[in-house]
């Protein structure tokens, strides 16, 4: 729990300068909107902190901790949807008006959650 | 220059001159060298005698890679004294996977190996036979090929998987195994996960994936992680830059704990230069290099239609093509047949597997520290022979 409020802290503390981030492994990846032009799927493209090249649109994959009802723990969040992807993973649809940032924050805080980060759209590169 | 090792077991060794003599003329033509079914039997047992394993003649009688018209360059499959070296192309006698041997005991039958790519062409006259089950993870159709100017990335890979034995075109490396292709050509989070949740429902034992981002989610190990406790061994491609992984803010799909990261090898039986490398890639394969030499003979990505890599000795339904994409599903081949002998095995006794069995290539070029590992050759190139003997003695 610890690790929560420290992270709760920094979280706070990046808040207060208004970078929209997401945690991965723990870590903190901040992201700075790319300008792109208009696309019919409306994804949102940013630069990673690691260098990388994301889209984003309004929905956030979820994975609870093990022994958790995890439906429960996300009826409590104001969603569009929730869809059972998996026996452990959620893909959870939000207003688009929502900072899909803020919101995945948000749920990484939440104690039964283990991974919060968005739906990406990656570069995926055939070899 | 590495000695193949064509004596993994006695009778091994008699059935390989035996195919000399009974041929009346040199192995160096792959036309003749799988003329040896001369016995047939159903019985596929291994005997184990003072860790020196013995093969029954488990040959079935009708299977003759040699009638595939295109054998003869499938350099990966069979490179001694390959006929393209009389072609201008340079292809090393030691560049193949050694699987002769492996087919003398089992091609993969009943074995479903999952791809996960943009789809393949489910008519093609070397894909069709061996096809069980086609999904758009996309859209949830079962439309999973979109003929166009880019072609089809999966017909390629899929081939070298399971192109049947059918007297067409080449064979993949497990002829007998079944091939669920899913198309995944969006690049969601999401969509991966529902496609790796398709072929896991479906039966699949391998999933190739000859794809990565180098920046691969959480959610996407944690998936990856299920697959493994789940019994499927999953093969990701290091990718075609000729870099390390091992920097700071790569994080590729290839280096996962759960999966087997594949790098190549090329005609001369060395790493291709192209080929990505670090210390979570496990393994190579031939991946072929068409800069350098032919490039590995497989399907066409365009299908029917055709490319312009026939290198004027195939049709248009066929291409010599290179990347770490075509050593990863011949990797995949190679695990299906180790499935077929032992359904058993963990993902994590195929890693050992084909990590212990691995034929050390390089020469004085490489340098394998005692844990067997070269940073940029992996553990080695993969043997489906020794690979397959062994998983099947696993089983003992």
């Amino acid at each position: 729990m610890n690790k929560k409020i420290v992270i709760s802290l920094i979280s706070f503390m990046l808040l207060l300068n208004a970078s929209d981030f997401y945690y991965e492994n723990g870590d903190i990846v901040e992201v700075s909107e790319i300008s792109q032009p208009r696309n019919k799927n409306k994804i949102k493209y940013y630069m990673t902190s690691k260098g990388h090249k994301i889209g984003v649109k309004n929905d956030i994959l979820v994975e609870c901790i093990e022994d958790v009802n995890c439906s429960m723990v996300l009826s409590k969040y104001d969603t569009l949807s929730v869809e059972n992807l998996t026996d452990s993973i959620y893909l959870l649809k939000i207003d688009k008006s929502k900072n899909i940032f803020e919101f995945t924050q948000k749920l990484y805080l939440d104690g039964n959650i283990k991974i919060a980060h968005p739906n990406f759209r990656k570069e995926r590169k055939w070899r | 220059m590495e000695i193949k090792d064509y004596r993994l077991t006695a009778i091994s060794l008699l059935s390989s001159l035996f195919i000399l003599s009974s041929c009346g003329e040199s192995s160096s033509s792959n036309e003749t060298i799988q003329n040896t079914n001369s016995t047939v039997s159903n019985n596929n047992e291994i005997i184990q005698d003072n860790n020196i394993s013995t093969v029954e003649d488990t040959l079935s009688s009708d299977f003759n890679a040699s009638g595939e018209p295109y054998f003869k360059y499938q350099w990966h499959l069979n490179s001694y004294k390959s006929v393209l070296n009389d072609k201008n192309y340079r292809v090393d006698d030691n560049a193949d996977i050694n699987i002769l041997e492996a087919w003398k005991i089992t091609r993969g039958a009943g074995v479903k190996v999952a791809l996960i790519d943009t789809g393949v062409q489910p008519t093609h006259e070397d894909l069709k036979d061996n096809i069980i089950l086609i999904y758009n993870a996309d859209d949830g159709s079962n439309i999973v090929y979109y003929p166009s100017v880019y072609g089809s990335h999966g017909n390629t890979c899929g081939g070298f998987i399971v192109a049947p034995l059918n007297g067409k075109g080449v064979v993949g490396v497990a002829p007998e195994a079944e091939l669920i292709a899913i198309r995944q050509n969006e690049l969601d989070d999401a969509k991966t996960i529902e496609a790796f949740e398709y072929a896991k429902n479906s039966g699949a034992k391998v999933i190739s994936c000859s794809w990565g981002s180098n920046d691969v989610s959480e959610i996407l190990v944690s998936e990856l992680k299920k697959m493994y406790d789940a019994g499927i061994t999953v093969v990701f491609a290091s990718g075609n830059e000729g870099v390390s992984l091992d920097v700071d803010n790569v994080n590729d799909e290839s280096e996962v704990e759960w999966v087997i990261g594949v790098g190549s090898s090329v005609e001369n039986n060395d790493i291709g230069s192209y080929s990505n490398y670090g210390s979570n890639i496990d393994i190579l394969a031939p991946g072929g290099d068409t800069w350098e030499s032919s490039g590995i003979l497989g399907i066409d990505d365009m299908g029917t239609i055709g490319s312009k890599n026939q290198n004027n000795l195939v049709n248009n339904n066929y291409a010599f093509t290179d990347g770490t994409s075509f050593a990863t599903p011949v990797t995949v081949g190679v695990i299906a047949l180790m499935y077929a002998v032992n359904p058993n095995i963990t993902p994590k006794e195929v890693r050992d597997i084909i990590i212990k069995t691995a034929d050390k290539i390089g020469g004085s070029s490489a340098n394998y520290n005692s844990s067997g590992f070269d940073v940029r050759r992996a553990y080695g190139k993969i043997n489906a022979s020794k690979a397959v003997l062994e998983a099947k003695r696993v089983g003992l």
